[in-house]
């Protein structure tokens, strides 16, 4: 294995594991919910036992909780196993817009884990690429982290994919300052070889405000 | 004796659920959905014991535990956490924690925990009412 297949892999992996470990989290809040929901339906019949009678009302809140939380727990498992499944192609068509969005709907835990986090849109517009969506993915969440890192919770980040030609361009809009002032690392060493990878190209517009992933 | 607890998690469903049977155990029960107001709640009321989520936003359960030490060093602190590494336990354990329990918790379980808790501040008050009273006695020549 050459240095840079071995720094490509291990960045994969870390970004593989970042995301399941929060999925694994919100699987587990949803689990203390329902395991919650069945101690309480427990303790009702326990009391109703003792000849206190069963609350009709509170018994199809706690249905609907369980029903709502099942819902949760199928969404985050759907999404494990759409993520699972990125990288079972080295290349594919990917349809960017759905990538970008997909990425957002993926990280939704590490986002609010930011406390008050700005608000995030990724503006609709179908552009596809033929690319590595494991990489891809990975590629988008850098650059959101970095523009996470530093928006308020009143600011906007507005992602969008545009094709001119062969590039596709995915633009992080609303970068605040501190991301072009602070200088921080970005991109990492692993970050730099899923660019040389992807055969794509990060750039950052102060001016603009913005990040740029640029596929060729 | 009814234990007073202050309940902190971002999860209002498990908040609201987990409060709900608390009650039912005779526990008077606060919540909280941020670590930030759990903090102004424990500045000016008093609690046995304190559950938190170990993950929440703005300030983790570590964070928010070394906060809360500070500022009542007596407090009893119970973390939950959705994956208990020793390494994690470790660390919650050197930063004061009473204890370190895995999601989802066994409330009856929880349960004994929290009078532990209980138990244990009203040591630890106690003992410090006593260093209160000989330093007082000290101060007079008594």
């Amino acid at each position: 294995m050459t240095d840079e297949s071995r720094l490509l892999a291990v960045d994969g992996v870390r970004f593989f594991g970042v995301m399941s470990a929060s999925i694994s989290h919100e699987i587990k809040n949803v689990l203390a919910i329902i395991k919650e929901n069945a101690g309480l339906l427990e303790d009702m019949l326990a009391m109703n036992a003792k000849g206190i009678p069963l609350d009709p009302e509170r018994l199809t809140r706690l249905a609907q909780s369980i029903d709502r939380q099942v819902a949760r727990g199928d969404g985050v498992a759907r999404n494990m196993n759409r993520f699972a499944h990125s990288a079972d192609h080295p290349s594919e068509t990917v349809d960017v817009h759905e990538t970008i969005r997909f990425v957002i709907d993926l990280a939704d835990r590490l986002i609010a884990m930011k406390g008050r986090p700005p608000r995030i849109e990724a503006v609709a517009n179908p552009v596809t690429a033929v690319t590595s969506r494991f990489f891809l993915e990975r590629l988008i969440w850098a650059c959101l982290w970095q523009a996470l890192e530093v928006c308020a919770p009143e600011e906007t980040i507005s992602v969008v994919a545009e094709k001119t030609g062969a590039v596709v361009r995915i633009r992080f809009q609303g970068v605040a300052e501190d991301f072009f002032t602070t200088g921080a690392p970005f991109p990492s060493p692993g970050e730099a070889a899923v660019c040389r990878m992807l055969g794509a190209r990060l750039s950052a517009d102060e001016n603009a405000k913005e990040i740029v992933i640029v596929l060729n | 004796m009814t234990e007073r607890v202050l309940l902190v998690d971002d999860e209002m469903e498990f908040l609201e659920i987990m409060a709900e049977r608390m009650r039912a155990r005779d526990m008077e029960v606060t919540t909280s959905t941020s670590a930030t107001e759990a903090l102004s709640l424990i500045a000016t009321e008093s609690y046995d014991a304190v559950i938190m989520d170990f993950m929440m936003p703005e300030m983790d359960g570590i964070q928010a535990l070394k906060a809360i030490k500070e500022k009542k060093p007596e407090m009893q602190i119970i973390l939950l956490t959705g994956h208990a590494t020793v390494q994690k336990g470790v660390e919650a354990m050197k930063a004061g924690a009473m204890d370190f329990v895995e999601k989802p918790a066994d409330l009856d379980a929880l349960s004994e925990k929290i009078k532990k808790a209980h138990h244990k501040k009203a040591v630890i008050v106690e003992k410090q009412s006593q260093a209160k009273v000989i330093e007082m006695l000290r101060k007079y020549g008594m």
